[in-house]
């Protein structure tokens, strides 16, 4: 997961206001939603992408590459060493992809199968598969966070309304919005996703 | 056409089922989550294995009927996914809720 329940824990929510299982289920929502918004995921995960050649020595991938395990190729199988990719931490990376340096992806429909582990991660000393990055672990308990209304509060931070003024004699308030993000709602959310957001894939040849 | 309903098998990995991603004819299965899938691809899906390279693994993908999926309450699921981004509106909240 991006967070953890300790993440949660920390920004104040009590196990009286709301249970283990209740946090991870915001959790896991705050993922869902941060995937849709991105294209990608932010851990590593195993997993087989079917893909067709186009004649050239490089494929763009849906998702960055962390470590290929196994490579097919009409039906051919492959050593990762023959290929390379470049991780999303890398100055220049802007689209995945997975380059063939001792030949081409010959031309096929879903002929290049690519099995492996995946992920937008940023690796670390202690991770070689990567961790998910700091903004996203953010945006994720704030996504979370967003997803768990207090019991019992009316202005909870699900529907995010902000006081703008205030008088303690006659006890008045002034609340407005907050606004809408493009992607989640969230401004400081969408703020830090639009950064991750999965470039348009062109799909030339 | 027909439509059948497909799952990547969800991440166990006590179990074998270790894959937690595919994509095969531009449509990418995570595990767990039901999809609508043509005959041709459900013929396809119905095949994977979670090693590709080894015919005793189990298969990855449960595939079913969209009759199956009704009676399940799945393809109602599957169609309508839930958007847990929703905040309730202005002209919809009372007023003593926003003061």
């Amino acid at each position: 997961m991006y967070a953890t329940v300790a993440d949660i824990r920390a920004e104040g929510v009590s196990v009286d206001s709301a249970s283990d299982d209740r946090v991870t289920e915001s959790i896991q929502n705050a993922m869902a939603s941060i995937e849709r918004a991105t294209g990608w995921f932010f851990e590593p995960r195993h997993a087989i992408f079917a893909l067709s050649g186009r004649g050239n020595a490089t494929l763009e991938v849906p998702v960055p590459p962390i470590r290929l395990a196994n490579i097919v190729i009409d039906s051919n199988l492959y050593s990762p060493k023959d290929f390379s990719f470049a991780p999303p931490a890398a100055s220049g990376f802007h689209v995945p992809m997975v380059m063939y340096r001792a030949g081409t992806f010959p031309k096929g429909r879903e002929n290049v199968w690519l099995d492996g582990h995946w992920g937008y991660t940023i690796a670390t000393k202690d991770a070689p598969d990567g961790d998910t990055p700091r903004d996203i672990r953010r945006a994720t308990v704030l996504l979370a966070l967003q997803y768990l209304p207090q019991l019992a509060d009316p202005y909870s931070v699900r529907a995010p309304w902000r006081l703008v003024e205030e008088r303690t004699r006659d006890q008045s308030y002034r609340m407005e919005s907050v606004g809408d993000g493009p992607l989640t709602g969230n401004p400081e959310v969408d703020a830090i996703l639009l950064a991750y957001r999965k470039p348009i894939s062109i799909g030339a040849a | 056409m027909t439509t059948f309903y497909a799952r990547l098998k969800p991440f166990d990995p006590q179990h074998d089922y270790v894959m937690q991603v595919f994509m095969l004819g531009g449509t990418r299965f995570d595990a767990g989550a039901w999809r609508p899938v043509s005959e041709d691809l459900a013929d396809k899906l119905r095949e994977v294995r979670e090693n590709y390279r080894d015919n005793r693994s189990p298969l990855a993908f449960e595939v079913i009927t969209e009759e199956e999926a009704v009676k399940a309450g799945i393809a109602k699921a599957a169609e309508e996914p839930v958007d847990t981004n929703e905040t309730p509106s202005r002209s919809t909240r009372k007023a003593r809720d926003v003061g």
